[in-house]
């Protein structure tokens, strides 16, 4: 494992993060408290590397937030007590030395709204590499070439990179989102229903490139549309009621589901 | 059957009728609403006219570029007062504007939503106690707390920045006294931080909540999500905050007046006796003529339409704020820790900014309290029944005749501006084309007016009302110019509460055959209700609280309760009444009284501020059900 | 970027497949009617060898279209294009098992003289070959003319089995000893007619991957 991270040039001693493992991130035994609700209950599960893993469930499910427990996200959720064991890249990540800012650069979040900050499309992509101490401008311009790029939309975006990126379209806003968490090369990207909003054009383009990028991240998405699942996913899991009903290869579960809950609920017959 | 038919008969008549009503109704409205905008060109004519003696005597722009003022030689030059307010201004923007901005950051970010005592142990009154205080909600207090702030009548801003900042500062100060820009400063940054730290809370709590995730997720703490991206997106609305808060450090009067030192001096120094172009008018009023072209009363309205002017820039300066990140819908609520203690140290600067907000709210904290501590340890000394209640006269003032004029000025203003206003507020929702030109234009004037500073609506009300009651003060005309200036507030506000009300209520209304003026009336305003009453309140809260407009208008001098009973007669409020004990103090009448009043004013800021906590608490707690 | 790369991908992969599979079985029916007009017995086993290759494709295929629709959800053309597909597959490997049960019988054939009727059999064989060939070609290219080709050949191939069926019926009334060989030479037939009838679903489903009307439909 590289202690520096040889783009941004600075010393990174608490990236320890180790990736080179089968296993991208493992959670056993996970219960998740909000106050006295309970919202996740002992969920068990494996997300191998460079494989895309779908969680699929009714709203309420809580799909997506054992996904905001990947990168600590629901620590912003006031009364969220998480217990079990959480690793990421071998690292357990409520461990108390935990360096957030570290976890966060290696697991990347898209969300479900579009979130791009009210600055310039390149100032966007440049925002997490600076932060992480990044100043020079040709690598700046460097990483931000690359990330576009591995969202393909360099050729749509170069020549106007100093516009607001509040006016781009939805779809291209949600990918440029991708670019943006893809600039600090994170390990694994968390995806929030990150198509709820766009249209289906928008939606088959960032599916794509999801199977694109399954090369370089491992990939987490949270989908209310199970067909995404069904196109995209290696593995799925179905949630029901704060259970990992099913977890297993997406092929399977979708022409011979094993629990019935999974059938009911994948042929559009859940009540 | 017989009995229905004549019904839909009698129906089909009532629409019948109302149709030419509410052609009626419509222009009512729209005088109403109009009539802002008679108030600002009338206010900038009648001003304007009135310094026009001054203008030709001594030519525009020596007067406007002429440093030398001297009243007995006949020299009104108003460089020296101008430049005098902008620095004060200046100063007082930098230290207001960053503690309001710094302290509004805190409370939207950081302050945490309650106590958190622990107490096991055996004494159940202690154990009561920690729970009752964990119980506090901290975010409604500090809300509070500066709002409380913004209550306080500009007077006593005045008294404590003679008695406190001033013998802080003094030690620095040559003279040992104290006075000055730097205390000015002071006193105006205080003033302003309400202003500043609540429009710029709005602007933040207005930036999305996903910016803020959307940087946390991206590896940032804390800090540098807030002041890397949530206060970037926000900074069109704390520039309208900042310039707000100008506009009122550039029109207040008493509280300047009270610490400048009051002479026409550049300020070579932090303590250079100064005056700006209000309390030049605050100063010198009493000393001009009655008579129209007497030149020091023209002069001062000059200073007054210099001033108006400077207002008017400001305000209007307002309009070229880029609106690029306003208006997008945000979460209102951004708490949460983010994990606070396991950052390691990264990010220094965004983490000694965060401190800088921890200490700049205490400090605002810190400020209120020993505001209201120095007014309470002085004043209730020296409250007593016959002080508050007793009969009045020239020898012995009492407080009586203050509270008779101050309820008759609360009265009548509000009697005028409240329909008026609500009257105005339903043409801008109700009649006209929303985002037509004509709303906007109302819009603007609406805005202006509330930007016109107070002293310049005393001059007004001199000038216009005086002359309409009488030729002379009373508190008639004092009511009237108080009625002009909260009338923005109550357009606003009723403005707001009307647009809150759901499109479906109308829409049902209209549907089973209700027009429009009794959609209105039974249906949308009575919703409305604890909107406008808020915006009542709030008017009473400036009445109670202003002094420059009403010196001009309704008189500055001790009466007896008898005399008081009249509204046509002359008659200080309780604020004027505040302010009298430090322009013409003698032995009956000093600071001890001064502290006493204070103390009354401050209870009446403090329940009027309750009274709408009360009303917003209950809207919202409706909202929720 | 052009999107849905992946499902044209997938497309393309699909009709590789079904090109392999057509293409075995065309040469299975040419080997057949070869091992029959020759009398080669090995030729004829190493036919019913093959059919096991194109049972493999079809269930290959079959697997392949099952994870398109599942995967790629396909629409419009892309849908008709994978459940003409999964129809026309299950007629190929038909017609292989035709293909190799005429092997199947050549190889079984007795090493005597061959009774009357080679060459109207060996017209059919002929026939079939050029139907399957002009009917997949139709399928793979998605040309409608092929297809009607194939359509007006089956009744030449009708006619021409009746022919032999009542040929080989007075042969046998005729003598009791070409039974055997006439019973093999008329299930041949029988076989080489089936094929033809096969050659035609296929090209009628050609003809609906072309126009989208399927005959039956109508």
């Amino acid at each position: 494992m590289k202690d520096r991270i040889t783009e941004t040039g600075a010393k990174n001693r608490l990236d320890r993060f180790d990736f080179t493992g089968e296993t991208a991130v493992r959670v056993e035994g996970v219960d998740l408290y909000y106050g006295d609700f309970q919202a996740l209950k002992k969920i068990d599960m494996t997300v191998k590397k460079h494989e895309i893993t779908a969680m699929i469930g009714p709203s309420g499910c809580g799909k997506s937030t054992l996904l905001k427990t990947l990168n600590r996200m629901n620590d912003l959720v006031e009364g969220c007590r998480v217990e079990g064991k959480i690793t990421v890249g071998g690292r357990d990540i409520y461990a108390k030395d935990t360096d957030l800012s570290a976890l966060r650069k290696n697991v990347g979040m898209v969300f479900q709204k579009p979130n791009p900050f009210p600055m310039s499309v390149y100032d966007n992509v440049a925002y997490a590499p600076r932060t992480f101490g990044v100043k020079k401008k040709d690598l700046l311009d460097e990483i931000v070439e690359r990330s576009l790029k591995q969202a393909a939309m360099w050729d749509e975006l170069k020549d106007r990179l100093k516009k607001s990126a509040l006016g781009l379209s939805g779809g291209q806003q949600q990918r440029l989102c991708i670019a943006r968490a893809l600039s600090v090369r994170p390990q694994v990207l968390l995806m929030d229903e990150p198509t709820s909003a766009l249209d289906p054009i928008s939606t088959g383009k960032i599916e794509e490139l999801c199977e694109e990028l399954k090369q370089d991240v491992t990939i987490v998405i949270v989908t209310h549309n199970m067909q995404q699942a069904a196109r995209i996913s290696d593995k799925t899991g179905f949630f029901l009621l704060g259970e990992l009903i099913e977890f297993g290869e997406t092929e399977e579960m979708f022409t011979s589901p094993k629990r019935p809950e999974t059938e009911r609920y994948i042929t559009g017959r859940f009540g | 059957m017989d009995n229905t038919l004549q019904k839909t008969q009698n129906g089909k008549r009532r629409i019948n009728v109302s149709k030419g009503k509410e052609k009626t109704v419509g222009a009512l409205f729209f005088v109403c609403a109009g009539l802002s905008v008679v108030a600002v060109f009338g206010i900038i004519a009648y001003i304007l006219y009135a310094s026009v003696p001054a203008f030709r005597e001594y030519g525009f722009f020596q007067m406007l570029f002429g440093a030398k003022w001297n009243t007995e030689r006949g020299e009104y030059g108003l460089l020296t007062m101008l430049v005098n307010t902008l620095v004060v201004t200046f100063g007082a923007l930098l230290i207001g504007g960053t503690i309001g901005v710094f302290t509004a950051i805190f409370l939207v970010f950081w302050c945490p939503d309650r106590f958190h005592l622990r107490y096991e142990g055996k004494n159940r009154a202690l154990r009561r106690i920690a729970r009752a205080v964990n119980a506090i909600n901290l975010r409604t207090v500090f809300d509070q707390v500066i709002k409380l702030l913004s209550g306080i009548p500009s007077v006593i801003f005045g008294y404590f920045g003679v008695s406190v900042i001033c013998a802080m500062i003094k030690g620095m100060d040559v003279y040992g006294i104290g006075k000055g820009p730097l205390a000015s400063a002071l006193v105006l940054a205080i003033m302003i931080v309400p202003t500043i730290a609540s429009l710029s809370k709005n602007a933040l709590e207005a930036v999305p909540q996903s910016y803020f995730e959307g940087a946390l997720a991206l590896g940032n703490t804390k800090a540098q999500a807030v002041f890397r991206v949530v206060f970037p997106a926000a900074r069109s609305g704390v520039v309208s905050a900042l310039i707000l808060g100008v506009g009122r450090a550039v029109g207040e009067t008493m509280a300047v007046a009270m610490v400048s030192g009051g002479r026409v001096f550049f300020p070579e120094g932090l303590f250079t006796p100064v005056r700006t172009l209000t309390t030049n008018i605050a100063i010198e009023f009493a000393d001009a003529g009655h008579a129209w072209d007497d030149p020091l009363r023209s002069a001062l309205f000059a200073s007054g339409f210099v001033l108006l002017l400077l207002a008017l820039v400001v305000n209007l300066s307002l309009n070229l704020v880029p609106k690029e990140y306003k208006g997008k819908k945000g979460t209102k609520q951004l708490r949460g820790q983010g994990g606070e203690a396991v950052y390691r140290k990264k990010g220094l600067v965004p983490e000694i900014l965060k401190y800088a907000a921890f200490f700049m709210a205490a400090l605002v904290v810190a400020v209120l309290i020993s505001i209201i501590l120095f007014i309470l340890i002085n004043g209730i000394p020296h409250l007593s029944w016959s002080f508050l209640f007793g009969p009045s006269d020239f020898s012995h003032p009492s407080l009586l005749p203050a509270f008779i004029s101050t309820g008759y000025v609360i009265l009548i203003s509000l009697a005028i501006a409240l329909p008026v206003g609500i009257g105005a507020a339903i043409f801008l929702v109700e009649y006209a084309k929303p985002g037509s030109k004509l709303v906007k234009v109302i819009r603007t004037f609406v805005d202006t007016l509330a930007g016109v500073p107070s002293i310049v609506f005393g001059l007004f009300g001199n000038l216009f009302f005086c002359k309409i009651f009488g030729d002379t003060y009373s508190v008639v005309a004092g009511s009237f110019t108080m009625a002009l200036i909260i009338l923005p507030t109550i357009i606003r506000s009723t403005e707001e509460s009307l647009i809150a009300v759901p499109a479906s209520l109308r829409e049902a209304s209209y549907g089973l055959g209700a027009g429009k003026a009794r959609t209105i009336f039974k249906v949308v305003l009575p919703s409305a209700f604890p909107g406008i009453a808020t915006a009542a309140i709030l008017a009473i809260g400036r009445i109670v609280g202003e002094s420059a407009a009403l010196i001009y208008t309704s008189g500055m001098l001790v009466t007896t309760e008898g005399s008081a009973v009249n509204p046509m007669n002359m008659g200080a409020t309780l604020t004027v009444f505040l302010y009298m004990c430090w322009a013409e103090p003698n032995s009956y009448l000093g600071f001890n009284q001064a502290y006493a009043t204070a103390v009354v004013l401050l209870l009446c800021t403090l329940i009027l501020n309750f009274a709408v906590y009360l009303i917003q608490r209950r809207v919202q707690k409706k909202q929720k059900r | 970027m052009t999107t849905r790369k992946y499902l044209d991908e997938e497309l393309g992969e699909l009709h590789s497949r079904l090109t392999k599979m057509c293409g075995i079985t065309e040469s299975m029916i040419n080997d057949s009617v070869r091992a029959l007009k020759t009398l080669d017995r090995t030729l004829g086993a190493s036919v019913s060898e093959t059919d096991k290759e194109v049972d493999e494709l079809e269930l290959e295929i079959e697997k392949k279209c099952m994870r398109l629709l599942l995967r790629q959800q396909p629409v419009a053309k892309d849908l008709i294009k994978v459940t003409t597909a999964l129809k026309v597959i299950t007629d190929i490997e038909r017609i292989g098992d035709q293909a190799a049960d005429v092997g199947e019988i050549v190889r079984q054939f007795p090493n005597e003289e061959l009774i009357r009727e080679p060459e109207r059999i060996q017209r059919m064989g002929d026939l079939a070959a050029a139907m399957i060939h002009q009917s997949v070609e139709a399928f793979l290219n998605e040309n409608r003319g092929g297809a009607d080709m194939v359509i007006r050949a089956d009744d030449e191939m009708d006619a021409l089995f009746l022919a032999v069926k009542e040929d080989l019926v007075k042969l046998m009334a005729a003598d009791s000893k070409t039974a055997d060989q006439a019973v093999m030479l008329l299930m041949i037939a029988k076989y080489l007619e089936k094929i033809g009838d096969y050659a035609v679903n296929v090209s009628e489903w050609a003809k609906y991957l072309v126009t989208g009307v399927h005959k039956e439909y109508q």
